[in-house]
């Protein structure tokens, strides 16, 4: 097995180059680059590419002609946020998962061309933008969300769970009601007081229909009160008087819940809450009332057997904890690492939804044989197992300036904590990572440490990761091609000897390119200075002992002495070029006499002079 | 007639010298005679003239000849032209040689720099093995520093800068931006990265390509560029040298040509030349003729009747200052006879002169101010510039016509010393008054259509006059500027001199950049100034004294008298002076032609 070499076309829309459009033709570039293993990289927001009649015809011609392998970069952005509990984009990133695998299953599997599919599908494992300070809850305030199964009237997890329905209503219920009821309250105790007073309003209601007598009777009593005490008697007097009519907390609290439903199924729909930090705050509860459940472990993953009490106390401190939500303060706290917990389990949601019901009847319009074929209507971890393509989600590039490092999920502890909650929920190894070094490095983590603090926590890491991307790890993202030698030559070395250590002795080693350089910066530096890298890594050299060979220093390296050698004795003498009457010439200073002779032309003086 | 010295001196400045026209000295002699014989005459006079003591200097010379003279022609003026050709062609040889020399000097120029880089390291390598104390061995490294840092550089930019793309150290520098700091700061012993990199700080990525780098650096370097350089510079060296001396060559071997070519001095080349063949009666279109004019200076000194009647055998030796010379001059005419002899012997003055030393003319100072009143009139005449060199030859001459003997004070004996020489003829007397001779000689030869041929001197007007020593040095000075002119014709065609003063090359770049060449030569000291304080005062008085006598017939020439020469006008230079003048010079001449030309009843 060990390591392969590949390269990735890069993006048509970047110069809007007509040889990358489409996966056809992004495919044969592999061969520009003296290696048969390509990623082909989708454009952006956009599957039409996954769609383009007979492309696997194409992709069979150069797998079989070239032997061209190839892997595939899919698209990046909110596209495919399969992270969020936006609603909109929970929706888009559900459906556009479907379309990938059942445009897979449709182009290699129906067709019995297994054989043709991609060595991967990479996806940016956090698309969508941070959570976790203030300011972010407003960005996106007024979309509905969604729970991790991409249902969007939350009662219905609330329903499955009681433990996390009674902390809903204990703790998250008033933050809901504040916000998602249009009315003006200045106080939970109003909240509850107003709702009080409906609670009881439908009691007595309620005795007048079903117990006439019992009703002339309270009606008595407040009259003859009345008269006696000249004031009518307060809500509580007639509850001592008549305790069945007191509203109990339940009663009280069912009250402002359902008016939080039928108050949402005005506005949006019934059950929606319209703040992705309640959402995941929600999800993270879930999480921890399930974190006995082998079904749902990623709780375990991330905290262990702590509760989420000692969590807020290790967030605040034993007598200040600092809750996750604070029904009076009406603060959302979500740790990073809630964050990433939380976004792992979505983005596993979408394994297990079924598919949207409208892309259903999307696809049956366009294929109406689809309605025969039990395949289209399976989950997303179904369809997988069937085509059987490796998906690998990769540390994300940087979505927006000012946000280094805050993307949900980033860290390699939380990578691989997605990994093997993958794997244990979705009972798949079809699930995988990629690591990509300048991802890292622009979003301010250093890569050479995360593996040392891997070391600790995850010292299987590396078995997880199916590729890795590598380009100059610069603190800026640039898809820039480096050298050979040089110091990032040494510096990724490194990182890779780290991730071999951590297990990553097979996989795929991309080059990923930007859109500009020619092919030949890359052949010429690039593809070198990596085969170095994989000689050496094969071999397990330590990095302070790697020889020379690998910075290009050798007979038939980049740098070879022996080749540098005949160019500086060609022009050993060319600082005494310009002379006038014993100059260094072209053809040395033999060869200006030489060239007079009749016949001497300077090709044929080039041959003789170095005999 | 001098042809600077115009007035009688005497009348102005008694004492001061003499430059008197005897008013009957003066007579226009024409002489016909069949082809030749006037030519005869010409060459028995100036013999004559020499075997009587008389020093003969030509002072003018030119030829017309009429093309129709056709067999004249051909020798005289067509053989200019052709010596004017050969001087064109040996110019541009000159120039061919200069230009070729120049193009080797330039290689040999850049061999040198890279040599020198070597040559500094080698240097401080042979320092620093003897250096002892921390100052020496810090300049010894800071040689080995400096010469091998260039040749590094020269390696980087001319040599590894072709090793291409992402390879060379100019091109990497994207890479390691220090990399060509830190390859300048490797020394021959950085070949192993590992070292490198511990040693400089550095990656070892980068140190990796420094240890390649520097294994090439040191072969280029070693095997390559400096034996290269080495056996280039001794070619090229060898080829200055021979350029250079090619040079020289050609510049001697054209300067008889040129001497040729201004010898025969076309009548025409002048104004008054050409306006005299195109106003005068001769068809020089129609009619075969050669008009030549040749003018003679030829002077003697004299003894007045009461003095001056010895000879010397030699003469005395007073400092130089006495003479005349100032401090300054003395200075530079020593230097310039040291430099002399680095390349010559000296002559006998010559060496004196080092010392400070000359020989004693009969007046002393003989450089006075009369010669210092005339000498820019003789370089304004002749276009030449008369340094104190100049002064010195001129008067060095006069000295040794002094020296002069005639073969029977030697006792017939051509006996000889240096600087000392025979002549025929007389001793010359010890005295500072001369009879000088100007004699043109303008020679018509006519050939006509008939056959006959006739020659015709014209001699209009012959002069004498009596002279004082210092009238003397101006004339000789002006012989001098005269040689000096065909000297400065040739070396000026040569390129040897140049600028509007006609100085040396390396004179002109003293005067344009002193700062680079170093100051130059001091001009001669002219018009001098000791006519101050009493002596001023006295002349006063006597030129009033002079003036308000004369009306009575009284003189006070012993008040007016400013210098050592003669000032009695009535009773001695007409009475006594002039009588020698007409005797020695004047008679003689004219006898002698009037004899040689047949004149019945002459003797001379």
């Amino acid at each position: 097995m060990g390591y392969q070499l590949a390269i990735s076309s890069g993006l048509a829309l970047v110069r809007r180059d007509p040889n990358l459009m489409g996966i056809g033709r992004k495919m044969p570039q592999a061969i520009f680059y003296g290696v048969n293993t390509i990623q082909v990289d989708m454009e952006t927001q956009t599957t039409a590419e996954l769609f383009e009649p007979e492309v696997e015809e194409l992709v069979k011609r150069f797998v079989d002609h070239l032997g061209i392998k190839w892997v595939m970069h899919g698209e990046i952005g909110p596209t495919v946020a399969f992270e969020t509990a936006l609603l909109p984009r929970w929706r888009g990133a559900h459906r556009r998962l479907h379309q990938y695998m059942d445009a897979l299953y449709e182009k290699f599997i129906k067709t019995n061309m297994r054989k043709y599919l991609p060595g991967y599908i990479d996806f940016h494992i956090s698309n969508e933008m941070i959570l976790g300070y203030f300011a972010e809850r407003f960005r996106v305030a007024g979309l509905p969300t969604v729970d991790f199964k991409g249902r969007y009237n939350w009662t219905e997890l609330l329903k499955e769970n009681p433990e996390l329905d009674k902390w809903f209503r204990n703790v998250m219920l008033f933050l809901v009601y504040g916000r998602e009821v249009p009315v003006v309250i200045t106080s939970v105790e109003e909240v509850k007081a107003r709702a009080r007073q409906i609670v009881f309003s439908k009691k007595l209601r309620a005795i007048g229909e079903q117990n006439p007598n019992r009703f002339r009777e309270i009606q008595e009593w407040i009259g003859s009160f009345t008269a006696e005490k000249r004031r009518e008697p307060t809500n509580e007097e007639i509850w001592t008087q008549f305790p069945e009519l007191k509203p109990s907390e339940d009663e009280v609290t069912q009250e402002i819940y359902e008016e939080w439903l039928s108050v949402s199924a005005t506005r949006y729909t019934r059950g929606a809450i319209t703040e992705e930090e309640i959402a995941y705050a929600i999800i993270a509860k879930y999480l921890e009332t399930k974190k006995d459940d082998p079904k749902e472990p990623l709780w375990k993953l991330f905290f262990g057997n702590k509760s989420l009490e000692d969590l807020e106390k290790q967030w605040g401190s034993e007598e200040r904890p600092r809750k996750l939500a604070n029904p009076d303060t009406g603060e959302i706290y979500l740790d990073p690492n809630i964050i990433a917990m939380v976004s792992c389990r979505y983005i596993l949601g979408h394994f297990e939804a079924p598919p949207l019901p409208e892309y259903l009847s999307e696809m049956l319009q366009k294929d109406p044989e689809r309605g025969k074929d039990p395949f289209y209507k399976k989950s997303a971890i179904d369809k997988l197992k069937e085509v059987k393509v490796t998906l690998v989600f990769e540390n994300p590039e940087l979505a927006e300036t000012g946000t280094e490092g805050l993307q949900r999920i980033i860290r390699g502890k939380h990578m691989y904590n997605f990994v093997k909650a993958a794997e244990q929920m979705l009972k798949t190894d079809l699930i995988r990572l990629l690591i990509d070094f300048n991802h890292w490095v622009h979003n301010a983590i250093d890569p050479g440490k995360e593996f040392e603090l891997l070391k600790k926590e995850a010292p299987d890491f590396g078995k997880y990761v199916k590729a890795v991307h590598i380009y100059e790890p610069w603190p800026l993202h640039e898809h820039a091609p480096f050298d050979i030698p040089s110091d990032e030559q040494l510096k990724i070395y490194r990182w890779l000897f780290q991730a071999r250590q951590l297990g990553f002795k097979d996989g795929i080693l991309v080059f990923e390119r930007g859109g500009g350089e020619n092919p030949l910066q890359i052949a010429r530096t690039v593809i070198p200075a990596l085969r170095e890298v994989i000689k050496n890594l094969e071999k397990d050299v330590d990095p302070k002992k790697l020889p020379l060979e690998f910075f290009g220093i050798s007979p038939e390296g980049v740098l070879s002495p022996e080749r540098q050698m005949v160019i500086i004795r060609e022009h050993a003498r060319d600082p005494l070029k310009g002379l006038i009457i014993a100059p260094e010439e072209e053809h040395t200073a033999l060869g200006k006499a030489a060239l007079e002779k009749p016949g001497m032309t300077p090709e044929k003086w080039k041959k003789e002079e170095l005999k | 007639m001098s042809n600077v010295v115009k007035r009688d001196i005497f009348d102005r400045d008694p004492g001061m010298g003499i430059n008197a026209n005897n008013f009957e000295g003066e007579i226009t002699l024409d002489l016909t005679g069949p082809l030749g014989s006037l030519s005869g005459i010409f060459y028995s006079l100036m013999f004559e003239l020499g075997r009587r003591g008389f020093a003969i200097f030509k002072i003018e010379e030119s030829i017309d000849v009429s093309p129709v003279f056709k067999q004249y022609y051909d020798l005289t003026i067509q053989q200019k032209q052709a010596l004017e050709a050969q001087v064109k062609v040996g110019l541009g040889q000159i120039a061919t040689a200069i230009h070729d020399y120049e193009l080797v000097s330039h290689d040999l120029r850049k061999y040198k720099e890279y040599l020198d880089y070597f040559t500094k390291i080698e240097q401080g390598k042979e320092l620093l093995k003897s250096a002892k104390k921390k100052e020496e061995r810090e300049k010894a490294e800071q040689m080995i520093k400096e010469g091998m840092q260039t040749l590094r550089s020269v390696f980087i930019d001319q040599v590894d800068a072709y090793t291409g793309e992402g390879i060379s150290l100019r091109t990497i520098t994207s890479r390691w931006p220090t990399i060509i700091v830190d390859f300048m700061r490797l020394d021959d012993k950085d070949v192993d990265q590992k070292k490198i990199a511990e040693k400089y700080g550095i990656s070892e990525a980068e140190a990796s390509v420094l240890a390649t780098k520097n294994k090439l650096f040191i072969e280029w370097r070693d095997v390559l560029f400096k034996p290269t350089l080495i056996q280039r510079y001794q070619h090229i060296l060898r080829l200055a040298e021979a350029r250079k001396t090619s040079i020289r060559e050609y510049t001697e071997m054209l300067k008889p040509v040129i001497a040729r070519y201004k010898i025969i001095n076309d009548a025409l080349s002048s104004a008054g030349g050409r306006i005299g063949a195109w106003r005068g009666f001769f068809q020089p279109a129609s009619q075969a003729f050669s008009m030549d004019r040749t003018r003679i200076w030829a002077f003697l000194p004299f003894g007045p009747v009461e003095k001056y009647k010895v000879t010397r055998d030699y003469l005395d030796e007073i400092p130089a200052k006495q003479a005349g010379f100032s401090k300054i001059e003395i200075d530079q005419i020593r230097e310039f006879l040291n430099r002399e002899k680095e390349s010559r012997t000296l002559s006998y003055y010559e060496e004196l002169f080092t010392r400070g030393l000359v020989a004693a003319l009969p007046v002393e100072p003989s450089i006075d101010d009369i010669v210092r009143e005339y000498t820019p009139q003789v370089e304004k005449f002749y276009g030449v510039r008369i340094t104190p060199i100049d002064l010195f030859a001129a008067r060095q001459r006069l000295v040794n016509l002094f020296l002069r003997k005639a073969m029977e004070t030697r006792g017939g004996v051509a006996y000889r010393r240096i600087s000392d020489y025979i002549a025929p003829g007389v001793t010359w007397q010890f005295s500072p008054y001369y009879v000088f001779l100007d004699i043109p000689w303008p020679r018509t030869v006519i050939k006509l259509p008939n056959g006959s041929e006739m020659e015709d001197v014209m001699i209009e007007n012959m002069t004498v006059q009596g002279r004082t020593q210092n009238v003397i040095i101006v004339c000789l000075l002006e012989v001098l500027a005269r040689e000096k002119q065909l000297e400065n014709y040739i070396s000026q065609l040569v390129g040897e001199i140049g600028g509007s003063e006609l100085m040396p090359i390396e004179e002109l770049a003293k005067e344009q950049y002193p700062e680079i060449f170093g100051k130059p030569s001091p001009k001669l000291i002219t018009g001098g100034d000791i006519k101050k304080g009493i002596k001023k005062f006295k002349w006063f008085l006597g030129d009033l004294f002079e003036s308000l006598g004369r009306n009575w017939g009284i003189h006070f020439d012993w008040l007016r008298a400013r210098g050592p020469y003669e000032f009695a006008m009535d009773d001695r230079i007409a009475e006594l002076f002039q009588l020698e003048t007409m005797m020695q010079g004047y008679l003689f001449v004219v006898r002698y032609l009037q004899n040689k030309g047949g004149v019945p009843g002459i003797r001379v």
